[in-house]
C-alpha cells in the first residue's frame, strides 16, 4: 500500500489520531476483503468490524433502507451496508483518497460528500433511516448539537460510537452526575482535534436529552462505548399489565395552545391519569407523529398527573398525534398537536357573548366572558386567539371545539381594573378581527 | 430623604407596591431613591459589577449585555456613560417598566444568544454575559458569538461546580439531561472553573483573566487584544501563513478556521503562553506551539471571530520581541475579489522575472510540497530588507525568506516558500514593498 502523502498524513491524523502511527504504517484505517480475496490490513482488523456490525440491533437484510454514515472515513461500514442491500450516503469532513479507491473497486453506488456534520441538515440529504455516527462525536466541538443532528436525520435508529472517559466504572457511576472532560488543545492522544470526552453517563443522558426516545449501551469497553439511538418505543406489550393511561390533554410548555414550532426547542405538557401508584418519569413513553420521546419532567398535578415531554426533532409539518403509554401499558386514545401549521383565517364573527357564570347575554358581571365564535381556523388555541373589550386584552381561558354550526366557544377572563361601562367586544386570530358586538361590563 | 408632599408620598408609595408585586429579580433604584426590592439587594449586583475592571466612564462605547433579566447592568453601563443593547431570550416587562421609570435609553431586543449574529447586532466594545452560560445547550459555541460580537472586551459570569482554587485541574463539565441543578428545567452545563476558562480561550479571546470565584459563581475577563506596546528584542519573522488543515490561502471567519504561522526566530522555549499572534485588530491565543527544526516555530491559532470580508494583516510577537513582518491575508473574499490588485501601486519597481525556486522554469511553478517560487525585481533600493518585502499571489502575501543583493543589471532575487495546499491553477504573482504592489504577472501553478 502507498503510504497518504506527508501533506494528507496531518490531517488524518487530526482524524484518528489514536492510531497515527499504525495508520502511517499501513495506510489504511479500516480492513478489507475485496471481491477477489485480496485483503487490505488496515488498524481496525476486520474481525473487529464485524464484531461491532453484529452489535448493530438493525436487520441483517437491508433492502429497501437509507443509510447514512457520518465519519465514512475509508468507508468499511457504508460498503458493508450497501453490500447487504442499503442505500448508503457517506459524509467525512475530509476527502478520503481510500474510500474512492474502494467505491471504485467494488463499483459502488454509495453517495459520497464533503461535509461537516453541521452542514448536513442545510444539505438537502433528506432523512435515513439507520444513522451511522461512529467514532465522531468526540472530535465535535458542539457534541450537543451534533448529536441534536444525528437525531433530526434518522428515523429508526442511530449507531453512536465514541471515545469514553470511565469505560471501566461506568457502572459503579450510574447515579454520578454525567460529565464531559473538555481538551483545550491536544490532552487527548495528544491531537488537538479531540474536543470532548463524555462519560458513559453523558453519552446515554446526551442522546436522550438530543431527541431519541430510548438509548441502550451495545457495548463497553475501557475506552470507547456503542450505543444505539432509537427513535421509537418498543412495541407496545402484547398482554398489558395495567390500563392505557387517559390523556386529557397536550398543551405547548410556555403558551399551553396546541401550537408548536420546530424551529425551536419545545415541550409538551401532558396532563393525565393513571390508577398506577408511584409512577416514574421513566416509565413514560409519549408518542409524537411516528417517534418517541422520553419525558423530561413528571409530577403530581390535582388528582392526576403532569408530564413534559421534548417534541422530538424531525417530526412532520401539520397535524401530529400525541398518545401516551406506560412501560406496561397499551398506547392512550391519542390528542392532537399542530407543528409549523400556519393560521389560515378569512373572517371571524362573534355570536352572543355572555357572563360567563349567569351567562347573562351582553352583560359581564363576573369577570369572566363566554363567546361564540364562528371562522376560527382548526388549529386556533388559547395562545393564538385574543379577545378585547374595548383596548384592554382579556385573558383567554378556554376554547372548545367548533359545535354543529362551526362555532366554538371561548371563555376569556377580564384583568383587575378593567375598565366598567359599554365597550366593543372581539376577537382576534391570525391577524384577521371580527365585527364588535357591544358588552356591558359591570 | 426630602420631605414630600402626602400626594406625591402616596402615589410613589403605590407605585412601589405596583413594582414590587411584579416579582423582581434585580433591585432597582428609582429617580427618587426609592428601592424597588429584588432577590439581589443593589449591593449584590455592585458586587458582581465589581468583580470585572470596566471603566467608570464609558462615554463613546457601546455595550450588550446578553440576558439582560430585569436590566440592572444595563442600566448601570448607561449610568457611565455607554450607548446600551439589552437582549433577552424572552420579553421580560419588569424590564420595560424599570426604563420608563428611569427614562432610559437602552435599546431591548428579544434575541437568543444562540441565533444572533454580529450582522444582526452589529458589534460592541464591552459585552456583558452575566448568568446566562449554564442555561446553554450549546456553551462553546455562544462563547465563539460572544467573542465574535466583542471587539475589546467580554465579561462572563456563570455558575461554576468548584471554587475556583484548583486551576490545575482537568477541565470537566457536568451535563444536566432534567432538573438536576438547582431544580431548574432550564440549566444544561455546569463548567468547573478551568473548563470554563479553557472555553473562553477556546472562543477566541487573546486573553483571558480569572477576577474571582464567589459561592460557585466564576468571573472572568475575556480580552480581544494583547496589551499594547511591543518590546524592543529580535523579532520572529513569519515565512508562510496558510489554513491549518486546507494549508492553503483561504480564510473564512464563517468557519470554524485555523491558521498556521510559520515563523523564524532568535527565540526559544515557546508555548502557547509566550506568543502572541495578532491577524486584523485581535489578538489571539495559539492553541499549540511546535519547534519546527532549526530555529523553527509553528504557530496555530483561531481564526479570530469577528473579522469582517477583506484583507487582514497577520503577525506576531515572541517573549519581549518586537511586531514581526505583517502578511496579509483575505477573508472570506472570493478569488476573484483575490486577484484584484487592492492597495497603492509601487513606483519605480518592476518585476523581471518570475520563476520556479527550484527548476528555474519561468512562469511556471511546481505546486506541492516543498515548493517555493523565486522573483527578480528591478528597482529595490539596497537598503530594503527581506522584512519589508512580500511576493503576492492571488493578493495574499507569500513573505521573502531570501533577498539578495543586486547583481550587475541591479536586479534583487525574492526567494519564497509556499503553502503544500496551494491548488494548481493560473496565479497573479506581483511583488509588493510595504504595502504598495507592482503591476502582476500570471504565473501557472503546476502539480
Amino acid at each position: 500500500m502507498i503510504p497518504p502523502p506527508a501533506g494528507q498524513l496531518r490531517d488524518l491524523r487530526r482524524r484518528q489520531n489514536d492510531f497515527s502511527r499504525e495508520l502511517a504504517e499501513k495506510g489504511w484505517f479500516h480492513s478489507f476483503e475485496m471481491p477477489d480475496g485480496a485483503r487490505i490490513e488496515g488498524c481496525m482488523s476486520l474481525a473487529w468490524q464485524r464484531e461491532r456490525w453484529s452489535r448493530f440491533p438493525i436487520p441483517a437484510d437491508l433492502t429497501g433502507k437509507r443509510v447514512l454514515d457520518i465519519g465514512a472515513w475509508d468507508g468499511w461500514f457504508t460498503f458493508e451496508a450497501e453490500r447487504r442491500g442499503a442505500a448508503v450516503t457517506s459524509v467525512d469532513c475530509v476527502d478520503v483518497p481510500n474510500y474512492h479507491r474502494i467505491h471504485q473497486a467494488l463499483g459502488s453506488r454509495a453517495d459520497y460528500r464533503n461535509l461537516d456534520l453541521y452542514e448536513i441538515p442545510a444539505a438537502g440529504l433528506g432523512r435515513f433511516d439507520i444513522v451511522f455516527c461512529l467514532g465522531v462525536l468526540y472530535h465535535l466541538k458542539y457534541p450537543f448539537l451534533g448529536l441534536e443532528i444525528v437525531c433530526s436525520l434518522a428515523t429508526e435508529v442511530a449507531l453512536i460510537e465514541t471515545f469514553v472517559i470511565d469505560g471501566d466504572t461506568w457502572r459503579e457511576r450510574r447515579d454520578c452526575i454525567p460529565t464531559l472532560e473538555f481538551y483545550e488543545t491536544d490532552e487527548l492522544n495528544g491531537q488537538f482535534d479531540c474536543w470532548f470526552g463524555p462519560s458513559v453517563g453523558a453519552l446515554m443522558a446526551l442522546c436522550r436529552a438530543a431527541g431519541f426516545a430510548r438509548v441502550e449501551t451495545l457495548a463497553v469497553d475501557r475506552d470507547h462505548a456503542l450505543v444505539a439511538g432509537y427513535r421509537t418505543w418498543e412495541p407496545e406489550p402484547e398482554a398489558p399489565a395495567c390500563e392505557p393511561p387517559e390523556l386529557v390533554a397536550a398543551a405547548n410548555v410556555n403558551t399551553y395552545g396546541i401550537n408548536f414550532s420546530s424551529r425551536r426547542d419545545q415541550y409538551v405538557t401532558c396532563w393525565f391519569r393513571t390508577p398506577v401508584p408511584a409512577l416514574t418519569r421513566d416509565q413514560l413513553c409519549l408518542e409524537v407523529g411516528r417517534f418517541g420521546a422520553p419525558a423530561v419532567h413528571l409530577q403530581p398535578e390535582e388528582g392526576a398527573w403532569r408530564g413534559t415531554f421534548r417534541i422530538p426533532p424531525g417530526c412532520d409539518r401539520g397535524w401530529n398525534s400525541v398518545s401516551l403509554r406506560l412501560a406496561g401499558s397499551r398506547f392512550s386514545a391519542p390528542r392532537r398537536i399542530a407543528i409549523d401549521m400556519p393560521l389560515a383565517v378569512e373572517s371571524i364573527a362573534v355570536k352572543d357573548v355572555a357572563d360567563g357564570q349567569t351567562w347573562e347575554r351582553g352583560r359581564i358581571r363576573s369577570g369572566h366572558a363566554t363567546c361564540w365564535v364562528g371562522g376560527l381556523p382548526e388549529n386556533c388555541d388559547r395562545h393564538n386567539v385574543r379577545a378585547f373589550l374595548g383596548d384592554t386584552p382579556l385573558a383567554v381561558t378556554f376554547i372548545g371545539d367548533p359545535g354543529s354550526d362551526g362555532c366554538r366557544q371561548l371563555n376569556a377572563a377580564l384583568p383587575p381594573g378593567a375598565p366598567r361601562g359599554e365597550a366593543p367586544f372581539r376577537v382576534e386570530c391570525g391577524g384577521v378581527r371580527s365585527p364588535a358586538l357591544p358588552v356591558r361590563a359591570e | 430623604m426630602e420631605a414630600r408632599n402626602p400626594t406625591d408620598t402616596h402615589d410613589l408609595q403605590k407605585l412601589v407596591e405596583d413594582l414590587n408585586r411584579l416579582g423582581w429579580f434585580h433591585s432597582i433604584q428609582l429617580p427618587s431613591g426609592e428601592v424597588i426590592a429584588g432577590i439581589q439587594t443593589l449591593e449584590q449586583l455592585r458586587r458582581r459589577i465589581a468583580q470585572f475592571p470596566i471603566p467608570a466612564d464609558l462615554t463613546g462605547k457601546r455595550v450588550l449585555d446578553i440576558g439582560a433579566w430585569d436590566g440592572w447592568f444595563s442600566f448601570e453601563m448607561e449610568r457611565r456613560g455607554a450607548q446600551v443593547l439589552a437582549i433577552d431570550s424572552a420579553r421580560n416587562t419588569r424590564f420595560l417598566k424599570a426604563r420608563e421609570i428611569l427614562g432610559s435609553k437602552v435599546e431591548y431586543q428579544i434575541a437568543d444568544i444562540c441565533r444572533v449574529t454580529a450582522r444582526d447586532l452589529g458589534r460592541f466594545d464591552i459585552v456583558l454575559f452575566f448568568g446566562v452560560l449554564y442555561h446553554l445547550k450549546h456553551p462553546l459555541r455562544a462563547l465563539e458569538t460572544v467573542c465574535d460580537l466583542s471587539t475589546g472586551l467580554a465579561l462572563v459570569e456563570s455558575f461554576v461546580t468548584d471554587d475556583g482554587s484548583q486551576p490545575a485541574a482537568p477541565p470537566v463539565m457536568e451535563f444536566y439531561e432534567t432538573t438536576e441543578l438547582v431544580g431548574q428545567f432550564d440549566n444544561w452545563v455546569g463548567p468547573n472553573t478551568p473548563c470554563l476558562l479553557a472555553f473562553c480561550r477556546t472562543a477566541g479571546f487573546a486573553r483571558v483573566s480569572l477576577e474571582s470565584v464567589i459561592a460557585n459563581r466564576a468571573h472572568v475577563t475575556c480580552y480581544r487584544r494583547w496589551p499594547s506596546g511591543a518590546g524592543t528584542a529580535g523579532a520572529p519573522s513569519l515565512t508562510c501563513v496558510e489554513n491549518s488543515v486546507s494549508r492553503d490561502h483561504d480564510f473564512s471567519a464563517l468557519r470554524d478556521d485555523y491558521v498556521s504561522l510559520w515563523m523564524r526566530g532568535p527565540q526559544t522555549g515557546l508555548t502557547a503562553d509566550n506568543v502572541f499572534p495578532e491577524i486584523g485588530p485581535y489578538g489571539v491565543r495559539p492553541a499549540e506551539v511546535h519547534a519546527a527544526g532549526g530555529d523553527g516555530w509553528l504557530v496555530n491559532c483561531k481564526l479570530p471571530p469577528g473579522l469582517d470580508p477583506g484583507w487582514h494583516v497577520a503577525r506576531v510577537r515572541a517573549g519581549d520581541s518586537a511586531f514581526s513582518n505583517a502578511v496579509r491575508i483575505a477573508v472570506d473574499l472570493t478569488a476573484e475579489e483575490r486577484r484584484r490588485p487592492a492597495g497603492p501601486r509601487a513606483e519605480g519597481l518592476r518585476i523581471h522575472s518570475v520563476t520556479d525556486g527550484r527548476t528555474w522554469e519561468k512562469l511556471r511553478v511546481r505546486a506541492g510540497e516543498d515548493a517555493c517560487m523565486s522573483m527578480w525585481a528591478a528597482g529595490l533600493p539596497e537598503s530594503v530588507e527581506a522584512a519589508q518585502v512580500t511576493l503576492r499571489l492571488d493578493g495574499t502575501d507569500l513573505p521573502a525568506v531570501w533577498l539578495s543583493p543586486a547583481d550587475a543589471q541591479g536586479l534583487r532575487q525574492i526567494n519564497v516558500l509556499l503553502p503544500v495546499g496551494i491548488p494548481p491553477g493560473r496565479a497573479r504573482v506581483s511583488l509588493a514593498l510595504d504595502g504598495a504592489e507592482t503591476e502582476g504577472v500570471q504565473v501557472d501553478l503546476a502539480r
